[in-house]
């Protein structure tokens, strides 16, 4: 195919199997890129004013109304943020069952997006669906590794979608202990699927595209950080304190986008598990990066399109990784803790990796504990300018040799990657009687 | 099926929930709160019989009436193509069961809500309806599933 003389404009008005709206805008003349743009398009959402006036308590249950995917990611942020803010000290034993609930989120988080968002892509259909009737072993693989993992979160979480259970300094119901040894049983029964995955996934395609950025992501020396670490960047090779997250994230607002854009050192940064997996590959569990090196996952990668690989990396890690934190807890037992708590004045920032990046929360309270201040920065806002800044790197590449359809297919495949979460949607059934 | 904070979406969890405390009814009664299509697959996967799924459906007819029809009569609009996963509901979830050869008999008994909109409870007049739609519940489920599908699962 050559790009001579192609002048077209590309308008996906509503990029599909994303969360959210969002809308991709190209033009080309006489095969130069004219115009490049990633639109977003969702209406603000306003939930820091909504926790105004609130008890620090409600806070992290009401926040995790954001996201119905990313519900223990927002809970487990403000739980951090607020306890900074009272300067509240959660204990070892919550900070596991955090660690757990967390896990358990991103296993779901991710198997939901590759196998449910991404892999239609690579099989060429439009949507999981039609792979139902022509891949029904992936399918009922995926609907089994998606239960399990909103089980294990029910376990911890005391439901699947917006625990209860956790709360600033502890758990409010423990879990039951059978529970747990069941859930890991399931887990251990569940490796020969995660098997298959990596088996499925070193099928795909992935289209070979690379742009060098900066990768952002939690680090932490002990361990591959999900619920804490400081905040390292690939371009500084060290981290700063997540309470100068405002210096990172940098929030600025552009004319097309009704989300905030950020950037730090460079025109843009890369938030998510291609970010993690860079940044910390080394603290992934053998079994990660086993799973790693048969996906052709080598750091530092810079192909945004192998973000998927990265997920699936990570759900390797954390199945493996939860089967090891469910033995402790096996082990040690469990115990109701004071979770008791003085209000005062103060201000916090909590922060934590969340599927799809890192995720800032931040709080204050005035004397009398009512929540006067908030701020969140999602991954999402960190990543869009990523997007856009590689839609505008790979368009002239792949001009010369894609027709337009093959071009917007892998412009919207280039943004499912990221896995945005643009918003939450409302749905209902519509049906039409046949006569 | 539903989810109490959207309002009449709630509508198949208070009748369900109802129909569990009846003392008459021995129906096996389940709760699919905030279930996506993933979760509602799963679940007649695992469930393997017969079904009477409960939920607002957009029916086009008066708010607070009922249907009770096999999936297999109604034309059901999938948003396969065009939303995220959150979008993704009972259609798609019955849909990717059958699609992967779930074939036991399942039937809707759907309600047109008055509103779906975020507010935690039923709207006044759909809570008022409660009386009578579980009573046309309970008819429902008192014939055997293969006898009101015609012997077809």
């Amino acid at each position: 195919m050559v790009s001579k003389g192609k002048t077209y404009t590309i308008d996906v008005k509503q990029i599909t199997r994303v969360e959210g709206h969002g809308r991709i805008i190209i033009s080309t003349e006489e095969g130069a890129v004219k115009e490049v743009k990633l639109s977003i398009t969702e209406a603000n959402r306003f939930f820091e004013n909504f926790v105004k006036g609130m008890h620090p308590a409600e806070v992290p249950w009401i926040v995790s109304r954001i996201c119905g995917i990313c519900c223990v990611g927002h809970q487990m942020t403000a739980s951090k943020a607020v306890e900074a803010a009272l300067g509240i000290q959660a204990s070892p034993q919550t900070v596991l069952l955090r660690k757990l609930l967390t896990e358990s989120q991103f296993m779901q988080s991710h198997l939901l997006h590759v196998y449910f968002l991404a892999v239609p892509d690579y099989l060429g259909v439009k949507s999981v669906m039609p792979l139902a009737k022509s891949h029904p072993d992936v399918v009922k693989r995926a609907l089994r590794l998606k239960k399990l993992s909103n089980d294990y979160t029910t376990v911890f979480g005391g439901r699947m979608l917006h625990p209860m259970s956790n709360t600033l300094k502890g758990w409010r119901k423990l879990p039951a202990m059978e529970e747990v040894e069941s859930i890991r049983e399931r887990m251990l029964e569940a490796i020969p699927d995660m098997k298959e995955t990596i088996r499925i996934a070193k099928t795909l395609k992935i289209p070979p595209y690379e742009r060098e950025t900066e990768y952002v992501s939690l680090k932490h020396p002990d361990e591959y950080a999900f619920y804490e670490g400081e905040v390292y960047s690939s371009d500084m090779k060290s981290t700063v304190p997540v309470d100068k997250y405002r210096e990172i994230t940098n929030e600025f607002t552009v004319a097309h986008s009704t989300t905030k854009w950020s950037k730090w050192h460079r025109d843009s940064y890369f938030v998510g598990a291609l970010a993690r997996v860079n940044n910390n590959f080394d603290q992934l569990l053998p079994e990660a990066k086993q799973a790693a090196e048969e996906l052709g996952l080598k750091t530092p990668c810079y192909n945004p399109y192998m973000n998927n690989i990265a997920q699936i990396v990570e759900v390797v890690h954390c199945a493996y990784n939860g089967v090891r934190m469910l033995d402790k807890v096996l082990e040690q037992g469990l115990k109701e803790e004071d979770i008791s708590f003085q209000m005062k004045a103060g201000r916090g920032v909590g922060s934590c990796e969340v599927p799809r990046g890192i995720l800032f929360h931040e709080y204050e309270f005035d004397e009398n504990g009512r929540c006067i201040d908030a701020n969140a920065v999602i991954p999402t806002s960190q990543n869009i300018n990523n997007v856009e800044q590689d839609m505008k790197a790979f368009v002239p590449r792949m001009l010369p040799e894609m027709s337009k359809e093959e071009l917007t297919l892998h412009m919207e495949m280039l943004v499912r990657a990221y896995d945005p979460c643009i918003s939450c949607a409302v749905h209902m059934m519509d049906v039409e009687f046949v006569d | 099926m539903g989810t109490v904070f959207n309002g009449d979406d709630g509508i198949g969890l208070a009748l369900v929930q109802a129909l569990s405390e009846d003392a008459e009814c021995s129906a096996n009664c389940v709760l699919l709160e905030g279930a996506d299509a993933a979760k509602v697959a799963s679940f007649l996967l695992e469930w393997n019989g017969p079904a009477i799924l409960v939920d607002a459906v957009n029916m086009n007819v008066s708010p607070g009436e009922h249907r009770f029809f096999p999936d297999t009569e109604a034309s059901m609009t999938l948003k396969t193509g065009s939303v995220s996963t959150h979008g993704l509901g009972l259609a798609e979830g019955l849909e990717l069961a059958r699609g992967v050869g779930f074939d036991k008999t399942v039937f809707i008994f759907g309600v047109q809500p008055f509103s779906i909109s975020p507010r935690q409870g039923l709207t006044p007049e759909m809570a008022a309806c409660i009386p009578l739609l579980l009573g046309a519940l309970k008819t429902a489920c008192t014939l055997p599933l293969r006898q009101k599908a015609g012997n077809q699962g």
